[in-house]
């Protein structure tokens, strides 16, 4: 099971080519929005949810992209989808 | 209420890429898939429907206050090139889009207005203020006040708001930015058309 600070870390690779707000990314932490904060178009929500999908080999399933609005949530269901694996 | 959504052709072209494995069942309906993979034109099909649907969210949002990200909940019925609607938790709404070759923009309203005012524009972030200098010059000519006592305040959802002299005012604004193109437009309850 790979721990929290490895998971941010992986989930700010992933999020990087979409970020349009360099200062709200260098301060990324768990209550960073991914629209109000990182301005990250919300087409590109659907890439972060797909990249994250290739990324662990989980499915993320249209529940939980719903949920994937922040770095929070997104590393609960991570979290949530890996250990059902 | 109201909710708009632009979306700048080239932009999209560069940054988003609807053919990779799995966005389309992220996003459509079967239905909607249906119709994008009949289209004549898919890429355009796919980006009008979001905007659809983005226009339609981005009501939605106001009245429910609660935010969400469930593309595929949102349905969108095509009438024609322009008139679409679309359900969204147990609601109806119309939406008008407009698609030319650099930018699709619709717009989705349940307000009882004929009063309505669209600006679409080439965005350049270094004017980023002027913009917000001539839609307070619009307002101002119509709720009889000066510019200058007109703020735009956005809250915690990210909709803006207009206020005269901190007084909150009857006017719907939604703000859509994408890429190169900026678009706002606005809802007059009042009688006064802009």
């Amino acid at each position: 099971m790979k721990g929290k600070a490895t998971l941010i870390n992986d989930l700010k690779e992933i999020v990087k080519p979409y970020i349009q707000d360099q200062e709200a990314f260098d301060n990324i932490n768990e209550e960073t929005d991914f629209i109000n904060d990182l301005k990250i178009n919300s087409a590109n929500l659907v890439d972060i949810a797909l990249d994250i999908e290739d990324k662990y080999d989980i499915e993320i399933d249209n529940d939980a992209m719903d949920r994937m609005l922040n770095v929070k949530s997104s590393l609960e269901v991570i979290q949530t989808k890996i250990a059902s694996k | 209420m109201i909710g708009n959504d632009i979306i700048d052709i080239a932009y999209t072209r560069q940054h988003s890429d609807w053919t990779r494995k799995g966005f389309l069942n992220k996003v459509f309906t079967k239905d909607e898939q249906s119709y994008i993979t009949k289209s004549n034109d898919p890429f355009g099909a796919v980006w009008r429907l979001w905007s659809m649907k983005e226009s339609v969210y981005k009501l939605h949002l106001r009245s429910t206050q609660v935010r969400s990200f469930y593309p595929s909940k949102i349905i969108c019925h095509v009438l024609d090139d322009k008139i679409g609607i679309v359900l969204l938790d147990g609601s109806e709404y119309d939406t008008t889009t407009s698609s030319f070759n650099d930018y699709i923009f619709s717009f989705a309203m349940d307000t009882d207005s004929t009063d309505v005012y669209h600006d679409i524009i080439k965005y350049d972030n270094q004017l980023h203020e002027n913009y917000f200098a001539t839609i307070k010059n619009k307002l101002a000519i119509n709720l009889d006040c000066k510019s200058v006592e007109i703020d735009i305040i956005k809250n915690s959802f990210g909709i803006p708001q207009i206020y005269c002299k901190d007084k909150k005012q009857d006017v719907f604004i939604s703000i859509t930015h994408h890429g190169n193109f900026l678009a706002w437009s606005l809802v007059s309850t009042k009688k006064e058309p802009f």
